[in-house]
């Protein structure tokens, strides 16, 4: 013990500086990074028990959850006859900000027509190609995760009625 | 001078009674339990992830992905370590980080980690002396992997050696000689690397 005690005292600066390099990690990070993280997370964690998510006559509805090397948002998608994609994107090597969408659906399509054109509309090649999981869950569709990258995952999310007709 | 080197983990906002109320409300798909989850835990998480992969990109792609991988579990009922949940979301975390770092090396991209950013803290912080801290990132970056990683566990992550014992998968007395011989190396590059007059003037 008294080992330990002196180099406590031996170590004192040195601790005392070691947390404070932590500490200066720790101001890195965005403040947003939390938010983001709990927005691509939340899906996984209610997945066992997905919210219903209702259908308001023609209205195409669904919510998506995305995960990705520099990307995650949670998508709301709601409208009338147009659709409105809602997404806040944070991206570490661009500035966060949001960016949203008008998308003329038309009437009755469906949830997943809508949503895929909204991220057709939403997302170029370049940001597509960072995203490593999607979670979504539609009503009267299903819910399921997709790994754009896995092509077993992406014929099995098509299966599922996902991406048809829309932008794959 | 007091003693600095903590024994005790530090204090931790949440104690263990009340994470393992979070995170079994969370198991239940409470999405408020996990949001204050994410919250209390997010800044040591990318610390720790900042400090062992050297960029704040990675960092915060590896923090948010460990938060999916942790909901998952949850969500799915894989969650078997009651009591132990601070060890279990590191040691996700540390197996993410010793993934990146097994692909980076496969890609042959440079892992010096000498040659990371080494701007120092982007907010002011009058207490450190940048100079200094900049001085003990380099130091801390030529330990060997296994030091720096009782570090970085220890001061990034808010880690007791008992934790940090657990989540390693090492015995107690390893770690805390492994500690004690990282301190020992830091101490001595840091004084080497120290006109005599600043050193002085710390003392």
């Amino acid at each position: 013990m008294n080992e330990i005690a002196d180099n406590m005292t031996e170590f004192a600066d040195l601790s005392r500086d070691l947390d404070r390099l932590a500490e200066a990690d720790a101001a890195e990070m965005p403040p947003a990074l939390a938010e983001r993280a709990y927005l691509a997370s939340v899906a996984g964690l209610t997945r066992s028990e997905p919210e219903a998510i209702p259908f308001v006559g023609a209205v195409p509805s669904a919510r998506w959850s995305l995960s990705g090397s520099r990307i995650a948002a949670g998508l709301g998608l709601m409208g009338a006859i147009g659709a409105v994609l809602l997404a806040t994107l944070g991206r570490p090597s661009v500035p966060t900000g949001s960016v949203s969408g008008e998308i003329a659906a038309a009437p009755g399509s469906s949830a997943e027509d809508a949503l895929w054109i909204a991220v057709e509309d939403a997302w170029d090649d370049d940001l597509w190609s960072e995203i490593d999981l999607i979670y979504a869950e539609t009503a009267g569709v299903g819910d399921d995760w997709l790994n754009p990258s896995d092509d077993e995952s992406l014929d099995a999310w098509l299966d599922l009625g996902f991406g048809a007709g829309g932008a794959m | 001078m007091g003693l600095a080197l903590k024994v005790e983990p530090p204090a931790n906002p949440f104690d263990e009674h009340r994470v393992r109320g979070l995170v079994d409300a969370a198991s239940r798909g409470d999405a408020e339990a996990w949001r204050m989850l994410v919250e209390a835990y997010s800044g040591r998480l990318f610390a720790l992830v900042r400090s062992r992969c050297g960029s704040r990109e990675l960092a915060e792609e590896i923090t948010q992905s460990v938060f999916v991988t942790l909901a998952e579990k949850l969500g799915t009922g894989l969650y078997q370590e009651q009591g132990r949940f601070e060890s279990w979301l590191f040691r996700i975390a540390i197996n993410r980080i010793r993934d990146e770092m097994r692909r980076t090396r496969r890609h042959a991209t440079p892992t010096d980690p000498v040659s990371f950013e080494f701007a120092g803290p982007t907010r002011e912080d009058s207490r450190a002396d940048p100079d200094r801290l900049t001085a003990l990132r380099e130091a801390v970056a030529e330990l060997s992997d296994a030091e720096q990683e009782v570090i970085h566990l220890r001061h990034h992550a808010e880690l007791s050696f008992k934790q940090i014992a657990e989540l390693l998968g090492e015995p107690l007395g390893t770690l805390l000689a492994r500690h004690h011989r990282a301190l020992k190396k830091l101490q001595t590059r840091l004084t080497s690397a120290t006109p005599s007059s600043e050193r002085g003037a710390r003392t």
